[in-house]
């Protein structure tokens, strides 16, 4: 009977290498309030329309298929080309603090975190009813 | 989003922050007598006296600009070498260099680090000298002292392709 090792690779994280990421996983005002600033940059890029920002915001796991990169990046842009004019200019808390409402004219949205990385993540954005 | 790194010059008066596996973190927190001669703040200068301080990183032969320095040192570690006392702002904290100091700033997955090799450095109230490197973490401001293992670190790393910092690690090591 012979024991096989499974291989593992493991995949470099090379989205930390990221000076904005890097900014926000050591703000030297620490993890408190931690999600709100994440929620609050989320909301800002998606009202400048900054893809590039949004992407570094989103969850890594979002990419389930090929390139993790290529498909955050692609869901940013997708995000960021939307129309927000109107959005809030600040998300608002929930009682989940991985939960924050926005809202733009009469729709609201939430926008839900994920930690990770000694980070958070945006995770998902829906309308709320 | 902005970016907390930067580069202030400062009058003589006080002094700053290196990521990694290679770091083997030997030995406790503080040394009392670290804080001689760099107890006051510096004041600011002007910060057109460039030329100061200078940055480079593995295989540079002339120093890198430093609007570089935020996007560089994510990447790989980077040496600050300052003629004069001047203040890095790494991330969000003031890093102070002394007179002819050299510093080896990084960035891990889990902390950003400051390696001096050279002169002496301090943050947040904590001053390190040659072989002694600050450390933060995500959960503050604060660093804290620890010591490096210099033949460790000079046996394995190739991260600074520099002579002088090759022998300040023997030097150190050989203390």
């Amino acid at each position: 009977m012979s024991a096989t090792t499974p291989e593992v690779h493991a995949e470099p994280k090379t989205y930390l290498q990221d000076a904005d990421v890097v900014s926000l996983r050591f703000d030297p005002e620490g993890p408190e309030g931690l999600p709100g600033r994440v929620a609050g940059l989320f909301v800002a890029a998606l009202r400048a329309g900054d893809a590039e920002t949004v992407s570094k915001l989103l969850s890594p796991k979002l990419g389930l298929a090929g390139d993790a990169e290529v498909s955050r990046l692609t869901l940013a842009e997708t995000l960021a080309g939307r129309d927000w004019s109107g959005l809030d200019e600040a998300p608002t808390a929930t009682d989940d603090p991985l939960a924050w409402d926005v809202a733009r004219g009469g729709q609201r949205y939430r926008l839900a975190l994920v930690p990770g990385d000694g980070l958070f993540y945006v995770a998902g954005l829906t309308e709320s009813p | 989003m902005r970016t907390r790194c930067d580069l202030k010059h400062r009058r003589p008066g006080a002094g700053r922050p290196w990521a990694a596996v290679f770091l083997l973190i030997a030995g406790g927190l503080s040394l009392g007598g670290c804080s001689a001669g760099v107890s006051a703040p510096w004041p600011e200068v002007m910060p057109a006296d460039a030329g100061r301080a200078t940055l480079r990183t593995r295989g540079d032969a002339t120093p890198r600009a430093w609007s570089s320095f935020a996007s560089l040192v994510v990447r790989e570690p980077a040496l600050v070498r300052a003629d004069e006392p001047v203040a890095v702002e790494f991330y969000g904290r003031s890093v102070w260099l002394d007179t002819a100091s050299g510093v080896v700033f990084g960035v891990s997955p889990d902390t950003l680090y400051a390696l001096c090799f050279a002169g002496r450095a301090r943050s947040g109230g904590v001053d390190v000298g040659p072989g002694q490197v600050l450390l933060w973490t995500a959960a503050g401001p604060e660093p804290r002292r620890y010591h490096v293992d210099a033949g460790y670190l000079r046996t394995t790393t190739t991260v600074v392709d520099d002579p002088d910092f090759d022998e300040r690690l023997a030097a150190i090591e050989a203390r």
